[in-house]
């Protein structure tokens, strides 16, 4: 909502940026900002001192492993602690719960312990994030009122909480790492500071064992100028494509949500850059997670690659937030039934995956519907697949899958369900809603247009740095080439330590760095509030 | 850019390092300017000798974070343009304050207040805080900031670490700010407030009528700009405001209640009420309903009389809900006579410096105070002032008798209605 009122009024030129339908009468205590890979005093201070003391550590006391994960424990705990100090000891709790209970299940395989470990983390998760929404529902199905008092969502809770469900299961299940985890040793996996807040949500099998590697204290310059690249092209994608991106469709959407409608054209723009836009920002958080890893010689998943290029609705979830998508098959559909069992039980195995993935991102009927729309897009293209021997040209396929998955995301950015209705009845031409004007500068279109283009030509960040940097991956689904759109114009890409690829870089990252010094205002990743 | 095209194939560590170099060396620079000129006091205390305040352009917003870690206030002023004429040293002498500083902002919401007093209650060994926002900042969400300028959230955190966000900005950004600080010190030495003495650089850290007093003195200009198209239409806005309710009784007045749909509430729980419950030993002077001029009240009573009681219903919960507390004091100068005299406003609210100092002597012999017990009698008399209310025209006088006229040494009447005042110059332009 935006309130523009008389010039001279003092004290009242004021713009509100509450979100719509949000209960007027809570809220919160005023949130402190996670320090953003970007920020200033993240890479001026922050980075050096902790890059710069672990190869110092490492050196100094002769390679002393636990020293140097102590250190990294350390920065991490400063890292998550400069959001909100006092989330410290929920942190805290969580990881020394779960690292006992896991322990626990390690000598004695108890079913009982295993619903008390996923007893406490989905109660945590639940008291932090879906209580509002759980409320919501008691009291539309009570007809009585609840009054809630208002809790502000822990930073990362959603990604250190499934990292941990999986390790409580998996040593439930037998499946253990090799040689007792050690209490730091966990510790890192869980607050690691590159991917604490946002992910890659990495698996505990891919993590541990590098840290025991011979090679985590061994300095190699080759992956520090990797890890540069990495970290350069990220803070670009985020800084200079999603933040300028961003504005166009919180307009349109923002607007849905208080009934305005911003026509045909724009309506539909505003759908395809929203997906645009996380892409670029959650994928930017990812390459930059790499990055960092790598400076202190840890590997990290890769979470995206190129979902705009795909051609069917599997392959779609196999490249859009891949860790989320592994770790959801490996411990929700699986445990289902997975595709052993009918088709009727799998497909409904997929949609109740997918919605449960929605509801992860947001406790919203808003995010549940976009999960069950997923899963159901990807039901009927399996059942498309088994009944039907015909293969759509290229083109024809990537059209389909762009247009059911656009349709699709339409629900996430939506701030409720009529908003999202609205969006959608402009967009099938359906709604008799006066339209105005977006009012977005021409420059924004074009940026949305040739990052479109960009994101169909230029190879994803896996492909371009394949001949430096090899992701971990602890299961065997990955990507599948041929499922993609290929364009060979700018796919043969590869990261090469020459002065083109030196030169490319200082640009990037000087433009990039220039927009950061030109403006006091930084936007917050996107899954920050998930 | 391929892996075909070795060419010029550097090592990874020359490659790091050059990268490294390229992108280091530029910023470093841009922080060297920026941090020896920190305009704000930042990380650098000025010599006194230096000092000089800007108020301007949401400098303020600026400003306030390095006036409290260096000067280290025991009384603060808050709020909004309304707030910021009031001279520190004037409250000191006044009131008996000791190190008073004015930390208001120019069209800031009570979101930005509080910001500023935690901050400053935080970090500063703060006792009194005087606190003065007009009623309809009451109804605003609680988490809200001016539109048009930036409030600097990142510097009233608990952190200092993301301070440097501040100097990381371009040269040509900060440049401005250092030139309009020295700009601001030659003005008041010109005018010979300033000679390197502290005290008087702090009285006008916030200050905008030094710059802004051409608009002083025009009661005709501001009664057209009060009052819109009805400035020419005085029979039409005399026959509305008799259309509106007859004199609201103090009965009227305590069976009223704020909406449920206002912001009103979790605006005060969050942002006023908590903090004063929370500070205890914190002395809080609140002032919901300072001296706007009776004629913007007497317009919207006439053309939107479903604002004038909303924002009365404001003060009149405010002053409910924070009565109970022991360290409040709340004040109201919706009853004061300066408010009829349009000389003294450059605008509908926008009061001279006289009326700053009246109402400090008014809170220093005791007046003005409000209290649960005389709310209901005080906004019932202010609406009789407001309905009996009489435009008047002046002739014009120089700025400085209006600080006579504040003490009673001029006479304020003129006798002659500014409405015929104006029914006669329009007809003269026809």
């Amino acid at each position: 909502m935006v309130i523009h009122c008389r010039e001279n009024n003092p004290g009242v030129e004021i713009q509100i940026r509450d979100k719509p339908g949000a209960p007027s009468g809570i809220e919160g205590p005023v949130p402190d900002h996670a320090m953003l890979f970007f920020s200033v005093e993240f890479l001026y201070v922050f980075l050096p001192v902790a890059a710069v003391g672990y190869w110092l550590v490492a050196r100094l006391t002769g390679g002393r492993r636990d020293l140097a994960i102590g250190w990294l424990i350390g920065a991490s705990l400063v890292f998550y602690g400069l959001w909100n100090p006092l989330y410290l000891f929920l942190l805290g709790t969580s990881i020394l719960v779960n690292y006992a209970l896991g322990q626990y299940l390690q000598v004695k395989r108890s079913k009982a312990v295993l619903v008390l470990a996923l007893a406490f983390n989905l109660g945590l998760l639940s008291w932090y994030k879906y209580l509002g929404f759980f409320a919501g529902i008691a009291s539309a199905v009570s007809g009585q009122g609840f009054e809630l008092t208002a809790v502000v969502l822990p930073l990362a809770i959603s990604f250190f909480t499934f990292q941990q469900i999986a390790w409580v299961v998996d040593n439930y299940r037998g499946e253990l790492l090799e040689g007792k985890v050690r209490f730091g040793e966990y510790v890192l996996f869980v607050v690691f500071f590159p991917q604490l807040i946002a992910g890659p949500i990495v698996h505990h099998s891919e993590l541990i064992p590098q840290f025991r590697s011979g090679e985590l204290l061994r300095f190699r310059s080759d992956h520090l100028a990797t890890a540069l690249a990495f970290f350069i092209i990220g803070m670009f994608k985020k800084v200079v494509l999603a933040d300028n991106i961003a504005p166009m469709p919180a307009t349109v959407f923002d607007g849905a949500a208080w009934g305005i409608s911003y026509g045909f054209v724009d309506t539909w723009v505003a759908a395809i850059a929203y997906p645009l836009q996380v892409y670029l920002d959650f994928s930017a958080y990812g390459d930059m997670a790499i990055g960092l890893a790598l400076l202190f010689n840890i590997r990290l998943p890769i979470n995206f690659d190129s979902p705009h290029k795909s051609l069917q609705m599997v392959e779609y979830w196999r490249r859009w937030h891949m860790t989320l998508g592994r770790f959801m098959r490996g411990y929700v559909f699986i445990p289902l039934g997975g595709s052993r069992v009918g088709p009727l039980r799998n497909h409904f195995n997929v949609v109740v995956t997918l919605a449960l993935a929605g509801l992860w991102h947001g406790a919203g009927w808003t995010f549940v519907i976009w999960g069950t729309a997923h899963g159901v897009l990807q039901a009927v293209y399996l059942l498309w697949r088994k009944h039907t021997k015909w293969r759509m040209p290229m083109l024809l396929a990537w059209l389909v899958t762009f247009f059911a998955t656009t349709v699709a995301h339409s629900f996430f950015p939506a701030h409720n369900l009529e908003s999202a209705l609205l969006a959608l009845e402009i967009m099938f031409m359906v709604s008799d809603t006066p339209v105005q004007a977006a009012n977005t500068a021409g420059g924004t279109y074009l940026l949305i247009l040739a990052t479109f283009i960009g994101a169909l030509l230029l190879p994803s960040t896996r492909l371009l740095m394949s001949d430096r940097y090899e992701p971990t991956t602890y299961d065997n689904n990955t990507v599948s080439a041929s499922e993609a759109l290929r364009i060979p114009v700018l796919d043969g890409l590869r990261l090469a330590f020459n002065t083109r690829w030196l030169m490319f870089l200082a640009a990037v990252g000087g433009t990039t760095l220039y927009l950061i010094f030109s403006t006091s205002s930084v936007q917050d990743f996107v899954y920050f509030q998930f | 850019m391929s892996t075909n095209a070795p060419t010029s194939s550097l090592s990874p560590t020359a490659f790091a390092t050059w990268v490294i170099l390229l992108l280091a060396l530029p910023t470093v620079t841009i922080f060297y300017l920026n941090l020896s000129a920190d305009p704000f006091q930042l990380v650098f205390k000025d010599d006194p000798d230096e000092l000089a305040f800007l108020s301007r352009n949401g400098q303020d917003r600026y400003q306030n974070p390095g006036v409290v870690i260096n000067y280290q206030p025991s009384s603060i002023v808050v709020g909004h343009s309304l707030a910021a004429n009031f001279q520190p040293s004037r409250l000191e002498k006044t009131l008996g304050w000791q190190r008073v500083y004015n930390l208001s902002m120019q069209g800031s919401t009570i979101y930005e207040h509080r910001r500023v007093v935690d901050y400053a209650l935080e970090r500063a060994p703060v006792e009194r805080v005087f606190w003065l926002f007009f009623p309809p900042n009451l109804g605003l969400p609680p988490k809200v900031n001016a539109t048009d300028m930036v409030f600097p959230e990142y510097l009233y955190d608990w952190q200092r670490l993301n301070d440097l966000r501040f100097f990381a900005t371009l040269p040509t950004n900060l440049a401005p700010f250092v030139a309009q600080k020295a700009e601001a010190r030659r003005f008041l030495e010109e005018r010979a407030l300033v000679s390197g003495r502290v005290e008087q650089a702090r009285d006008y850290a916030t200050n905008w009528q030094l710059t802004r007093s051409n608009r002083f003195n025009a009661p005709n200009a501001v009664a057209e700009d009060v009052m819109g198209d009805l400035a020419k239409k005085p029979r039409e806005f005399m026959e509305l405001l008799r259309a509106g309710p007859e004199h609201l009784t103090p009965k009227d007045f305590a069976s009223s209640m704020v909406s449920p749909t206002s912001s009103f509430h979790p605006n005060v729980e969050s942002n006023l009420r908590g903090i004063v419950a929370a500070n205890p030993q914190v002395q809080f002077l609140f002032v919901p309903m300072p001296p706007l001029s009776l004629l913007h009240w007497q317009t919207m009573r006439a053309t939107d009389i479903e604002s004038y009681l909303e924002q009365l219903s404001y003060v009149r919960s405010f002053v409910e809900i924070m009565s109970p507390y022991g360290n409040v004091e709340i004040y109201g100068f919706g009853l004061s006579p300066l408010a009829e005299d349009l000389r003294l406003y450059r605008d509908y609210g926008h009061y001279h410096m006289a009326v700053n100092e009246a109402m400090l002597d008014a809170m220093a012999s005791g007046g003005a105070r409000l209290h649960i017990d005389n709310i209901d009698q005080h906004l019932s008399s202010f609406d009789r002032r407001v309905l009996n209310y009489r435009l008047r025209s002046y002739q014009p006088v120089d700025i400085e008798n209006s600080e006579r006229l504040v003490k009673g040494e001029l006479s304020l009447v003129d006798g002659r209605e500014i409405v015929s005042a104006i029914e006669r110059r329009s007809a003269a332009r026809h």
